[in-house]
């Protein structure tokens, strides 16, 4: 088990917390989430937060903040491939590459919103 | 085989066996924009690489995944931020980086990053770096009819705009950073970049 950590708006991690990461919404980029351990070679979450905040379509979003969940490493490990192997800290999910797993495990794993 | 197609095969590879994730892919296609400028973009699930290899245009398309490619463009944003904190943000902007492997060369960089656009160039600032057909930068400036022209040479083959309405306005930027000096004395104009010269009258005429 390993926590993952997702920057965003707080209207957006309410928003994932509740209804899991949707593809639909997503779209074909997935689901970038960092090891809470690091490292953080392609930016730390909270600079991700911050930025999308201030983007203008975030601005009723009520500001940054961090997803932080738990993940079995069975689940992880979809993710991992020859472009993002866990060394580099990000976990990359998707489809046919864990989301749909993640997607299916959600309503079990532990999660909280932490400001930022 | 030929210079472009070594180039081309290289730029397959990093590509296709990354060794390293997108990071080690990133260090790749840095060290290969040490001889020439690169641009890529995404549409389509098709990744377009588009190199000035040996003075003329190469497109190589390559199948990838759209978050890989946004992972390249984050990476590349990382590195400008730990060149010079804060310069861009990860959705665009255009900064300078170097990398660990190779401190003394540095790269120009500009991007997007956002869900509709997703594309960035990427280009040597050594000018001893800068080969082509022609040569290095120095030879090809030294060959040049005017100082104007190679400096748009210059700007060029390092992977910039070519237009000349954008010359002054990227020399501007590059001048703003301290990333080349211009300096004019007893008529004479003289362009360096970290010490080195890049053009002058005396060269140009």
């Amino acid at each position: 088990m390993a926590t993952l950590l997702h920057g965003t708006t707080r209207h957006r991690a309410e928003k994932i917390v509740v209804e899991g990461p949707d593809p639909k919404s997503l779209g074909p980029e997935g689901f970038s989430t960092y090891l809470e351990s690091g490292p953080f070679l392609f930016g730390p979450p909270a600079d991700y937060a911050r930025k999308k905040a201030a983007l203008p379509e975030c601005k009723n979003d009520r500001g940054p903040a961090i997803l932080a969940f738990d993940v079995p490493d069975d689940i992880i490990a979809l993710a991992i491939d020859e472009y993002f192997p866990l060394s580099q800290g990000l976990v990359q999910f998707d489809e046919g590459k864990g989301l749909e797993e993640l997607r299916a495990a959600w309503s079990t794993l532990a999660k909280e919103i932490r400001p930022v | 085989m030929n210079t472009t197609s070594k180039f081309s095969e290289a730029l397959r590879g990093a590509f296709e066996r990354p060794a390293r994730g997108v990071v080690g892919l990133v260090d790749d296609l840095l060290r290969l924009c040490r001889q020439q400028g690169l641009q890529l973009d995404w549409q389509a699930d098709l990744c377009r690489v588009r190199s000035r290899a040996a003075g003329s245009d190469e497109v190589i398309d390559k199948p990838l995944r759209k978050s890989v490619f946004r992972a390249i463009l984050a990476r590349l944003a990382t590195l400008c931020n730990e060149q010079r904190p804060n310069s861009v943000s990860p959705y665009g902007g255009h900064g300078t980086l170097s990398i660990d492997t190779d401190p003394a060369t540095f790269f120009r960089v500009s991007f997007a990053n956002t869900p509709d656009e997703q594309w960035c160039k990427i280009g040597p600032l050594a000018p001893s770096a800068v080969t082509g057909e022609a040569g290095t930068i120095l030879e090809c400036l030294e060959k040049g009819p005017k100082t104007y022209s190679g400096i748009r040479r210059f700007l060029y083959l390092a992977g910039w705009e070519t237009r000349s309405s954008e010359t002054s306005r990227i020399l501007d930027e590059l001048l703003a950073e301290g990333l080349v000096e211009l300096e004019s004395t007893n008529g004479e104009l003289r362009l360096t970049s970290y010490g080195r010269l890049v053009t002058d009258n005396s060269a140009a005429a």
